[in-house]
């Protein structure tokens, strides 16, 4: 019963919380204009769809701050108990503290070197680990793109194959390849668009139906477990 | 020994007439008519799968069999293989030996190619980006958006990739924020991407470093300084909510740098910013800005992406958003314009927020500094000011950088409409944005004070001052007293001209004396009058319905204040006196208002909000007090104040050089391309060859492919 009570409450909270963003929202770009008794709501109803914003916003970058903890908390563990891959378990912790710690001690003015050792280490660490990671991306394409009828040869492959090279090729600022330019040009303007497009539109409907379900109380994570 | 289905002596992997049905499928027990009809059909339905999933159906099967406890894995390797090998023709398969021998080979050759530009010019083939932009194309459009921009300007920048594209997309951004800064504009970087603020930090720190060709470009020895030639302000937390929350509010949002510093930007809306430009690595970060920022930015939203990006953010380019750049290589033609541009010094940016505190026949006036001084130390300010009496501007120079000054000699409860502009050696900018202030003092003494005596009790009664001080009166103060005694005091409503005081001694006499108040303070008292009352004297409380209102009308008619209608049918400000004039903001109801003009009609009132912003609005939708309509200036009256999009008065005399930097034009495009880009050559090169080789690998993987297909089914036949 008090289960139940606690999760009427939550429901409550979090509907009437999505129907003054929505109204905010409304009046804010004045679809709606409220008249005549209903107008004295109207700052109410901006000032609260204003404050729930913020208050998202902080929870959100709250939830960063207990995550990084939890993130500490869970790799010094695994690095106490030297259970599996506690080595980079330790090498995560050294690094967010070294991170903490210079960052600091760099706000204390306790570092009397030049330069910025936090920012050379997001120069010089970070950005160069995580570009090189995305750049692996190509290799794994162009070794997907190698392989990809190894397999099976199928119609579906060969068309997936061709269409690659073509736009690949159509990229290479050769004049020998210019022809193919416009080709390329067509399959991004009209088969890609459409499907991104589609897509789009898909986002679209998914983001209707979940807001709708959401204002109505009918949302999976608004429910009680019973109630599922 | 693990015997495996398939390979057992004499096993057939589907027994003729089928399998037999699973358990469940059979049990006659089941109510469900759906499984009883399959049990019935005798797995008819199985039949028609494919021959594949009928193999792993059987092994799957036969695996229970042996070991209910077992759960097979159909996805390991070899139980398709070997399942796949047909009863009777059974061959060893050698264990294939997985080394990635493969990926190693197509990594190697990549890398190779790529690297070679680096070490051997001979390895650079392929055009290089062209040097200029073709007509009307979205990244000329871009180019031409952002060198359109003058000094102080303020552009949103959201830079919204992480590291994973700070490869492509830093040199994107790198050569946009290159042309704001040369154009003196004030880039106000923010992001919801906690990591790229850092980033950005990052590269307009090196943009702008002491010795750095841009500041070389700016004359700017020191560098170009944080928090004042560019913001990097504080991430923005939740995402897509975060953007909405920077619309909301936007000040607040902007009120601190990344490092928690006060940035000092004083931004009502993104109709502050001159333009809005969003740097996105993902498609949906673009269509967030999109449908999030670009209806509420005045200027079209610009974007610049990854060449990867582009096919799914299309919709977005082509519909939501302007100017557009994409990739490396627009960033180098993108740079190569950017060479060809010179900079000049001109006038300086508008004043930052006037602010104004009425005063006795005078106006403290005190503002902001500009925020870019156009390239020249600033050498004064000039003010001017337009009166409501006689509707001509007045100019007041002034010399040095002091940002304070006291206009005195004012009329009293006459409005002023005041701007305010930057001078420098290169001439004066634009007008800031104006106010408008009435001075004042306190009120004149409340006169004809006369008392009516009664029993134990009198009546005061006194009419409003001839002036009220230029401010309507909030109140009066009566007081009264007998012989020496201390004063005792009533304070009363601006619309109370009569007071009956009870509790008096018959007898007695009793002195009184009011006053009036307003804004300014208190004003004199009264000459003092005298009652004796008696047990004689009549009932008090009459009314006498003659008698004169005070404030009912200022005391120079003007400028009235005037409070928004809470069911206000009409909130928006317009730009003219109609209903279909485009809008340049909005009021609320409850919201207190200066009201400046009428129309001639008197349905429309030109007002001023609290904000400095100025409009139309329809007169209904405004309660005036006691004031009247007709109180104010007409329209067709020499226009006391300029629209709020327009300056009323001509440009100065004194033409101003172009400030900011200027394409130079040059006859035909050089035939090579310059820039600043670092190794643009290299790195271009290195893309061409990446792409050569991969479009060289696939093909030879393809055919690999393909004629490996062909050679296993000419031997299976």
């Amino acid at each position: 019963m008090i289960r139940r009570s606690f999760t009427m409450i939550a429901v409550l909270v979090a509907l009437t919380t999505a129907l003054l963003t929505l109204a905010g929202l409304l009046l804010e770009r004045q679809p709606v204009v409220l008249d005549g008794a209903l107008a004295a709501w109207e700052p109410f109803i901006r000032e609260w769809s204003a404050t729930l914003l913020q208050v998202f916003s902080v929870s959100v970058a709250m939830t960063i701050i207990i995550g990084i903890f939890n993130l500490l908390l869970v790799h010094s563990r695994r690095s106490v108990r030297r259970q599996a891959g506690c080595g980079y378990s330790f090498i995560l912790f050294l690094s967010a503290a070294t991170v903490i710690a210079l960052t600091w001690l760099e706000r204390e003015n306790l570092l009397t070197a030049g330069a910025e050792w936090r920012l050379l280490l997001l120069e010089q660490v970070q950005v160069t680990v995580e570009s090189s990671l995305a750049a692996l991306l190509l290799f794994g394409l162009v070794y997907g793109a190698w392989r990809v009828m190894a397999l099976r040869v199928s119609g579906w492959g060969s068309l997936f194959v061709l269409t690659v090279l073509l736009v690949l090729a159509a990229a290479l600022p050769l004049p020998a390849l210019a022809p193919l330019v416009p080709l390329r040009d067509w399959l991004l303007a009209v088969p890609v668009n459409a499907g991104a497009r589609g897509i789009l539109l898909g986002i679209a409907l998914a983001t209707l139906v979940v807001g709708a379900r959401v204002l109505i109380g009918q949302e999976r994570s608004l429910r009680s477990e019973r109630d599922d | 020994m693990t015997e495996v289905f398939g390979q057992g002596p004499g096993e057939d992997p589907w027994p003729p007439g089928g399998y037999p049905p699973p358990a469940w499928a059979g049990d006659p027990s089941s109510s469900s008519p759906l499984i009883a009809l399959l049990g019935q059909m005798r797995d008819r339905p199985l039949n028609r799968l494919t021959r594949r999933l009928r193999r792993l159906r059987a092994r799957s099967d036969q695996l229970a069999r042996r070991d209910p406890s077992a759960v097979p894995n159909v996805f390991a390797p070899g139980v398709g293989a070997v399942a796949s090998t047909a009863p009777g023709r059974r061959r060893r398969r050698r264990p294939r030996l997985r080394t990635g021998g493969g990926r190693f080979l197509v990594s190697l050759v990549l890398v190779s190619g790529m690297l070679l530009p680096f070490y051997n010019p001979l390895t650079r083939f392929g055009e290089g980006a062209p040097v200029e932009f073709p007509a009307d194309s979205p990244q000329e459009t871009l180019y031409q958006a952002l060198d359109d921009l003058s000094a102080g300007d303020l552009v949103l920048v959201g830079m919204e990739y992480g590291p994973t594209a700070a490869g492509e997309l830093d040199t994107v951004a790198g050569v946009l924020l290159r042309h704001l800064l040369l154009r003196r504009a004030i880039p106000v970087v923010v992001s919801r991407y906690p990591v790229t603020l850092l980033r950005a930090e990052q590269l307009l720190t090196r943009l702008g470093a002491a010795g750095s060709s841009l500041a070389q470009q700016l004359e700017r020895g020191g560098g170009l300084m944080a928090n004042n030639d560019w913001f990097v302000t504080r991430y923005l937390a939740g995402d897509m909510t975060g953007l909405r929350s920077l619309t909301m509010n936007l000040e607040q949002q902007l009120a601190r740098d990344l490092r928690g510093a006060a940035t000092g930007l004083t931004v009502d809306g993104l109709e502050d910013f001159e333009r809005v430009l969003v740097v996105a690595d993902r498609p949906e970060d673009l269509r967030q800005w999109a449908e999030q920022i670009g209806p509420l930015a005045d200027s079209e939203l610009l974007a610049a992406t990854g060449q990867a990006a582009v096919p799914l953010a299309r919709p977005w380019l082509r519909v939501a958003l302007g100017g557009t750049l994409a990739g490396f290589r627009d960033a180098l033609t993108y740079d190569s314009l950017l060479a060809q541009v010179e900079v000049t010094t001109g006038p300086p940016s508008a004043p930052g927020k006037l602010r104004a505190i009425s005063r006795d026949s005078s106006i403290e006036l005190e503002w902001d500094p500009p925020l870019s001084d156009g390239g020249s130390p600033l050498t004064g300010y000039t003010i001017r000011h337009l009166s409501t009496l006689d509707q001509n501007w007045v100019n007041v120079p002034l010399t040095g950088t002091g940002t304070t000054h006291t206009l005195t000699g004012l009329e009293n409860g006459t409005g002023y409409y005041i701007e305010l502009r930057a001078v420098n050696a290169d001439g004066a900018g634009p007008w800031s944005e104006g106010i408008t202030e009435v001075p004042f003092t306190t009120p004149a003494q409340p006169q004809s004070l006369t008392l009516t005596a009664g029993d134990a009790g009198a009546e005061a009664r006194w009419s409003a001052p001839d002036d009220d001080g230029g401010s309507s009166l909030r109140g009066y103060r009566l007081r009264w007293r007998t012989g020496t005694d201390a004063w005792r005091m009533a304070s009363l409503a601006a619309d109370e001209t009569r007071f009956t005081v009870t509790g008096l001694t018959n007898d007695d006499v009793w002195e009184f004396q009011v006053l009036a108040f307003n804004l300014a303070g208190d004003g004199d008292w009264s000459a003092v009058a005298t009652v004796t009352p008696t047990a004689a004297s009549g009932p008090l409380g009459v009314v006498d319905e003659n008698l004169q209102q005070p404030g009912a009308t200022p005391a120079t008619p003007g400028i009235v204040r005037a409070t928004v209608r809470q069911n206000a049918a009409d909130l928006t400000l317009r730009n003219a006196a109609d209903a279909t004039s485009p809008a340049p903001g909005a009021v609320n109801p409850g919201d207190s208002l200066l009201v400046l003009l009428r129309n001639p009609a008197g349905s429309w009132l030109f007002v001023q909000t609290n904000g400095g912003l100025r409009g139309w609005l329809p007169a209904a939708s405004l309660d005036l007090g006691t004031a009247s309509v007709t109180d104010l200036p007409q329209q067709d009256a020499p226009a006391p104040t300029p629209t709020p999009l327009s300056t009323p008065l001509p440009a100065p005399t004194s033409e101003a050089p172009q400030v900011g930097a200027s394409r130079v034009q040059q006859g035909p495009a050089p035939a090579l391309r310059r820039g600043t880009i670092p190794q643009a050559a290299e790195r271009e090169a290195s893309i061409h060859i990446g792409l050569a080789l991969s479009i060289a690998l696939i093909a030879l993987g393809a055919l690999g492919n393909m004629g490996g297909a062909v050679l296993r089914r000419g031997r299976s036949r």
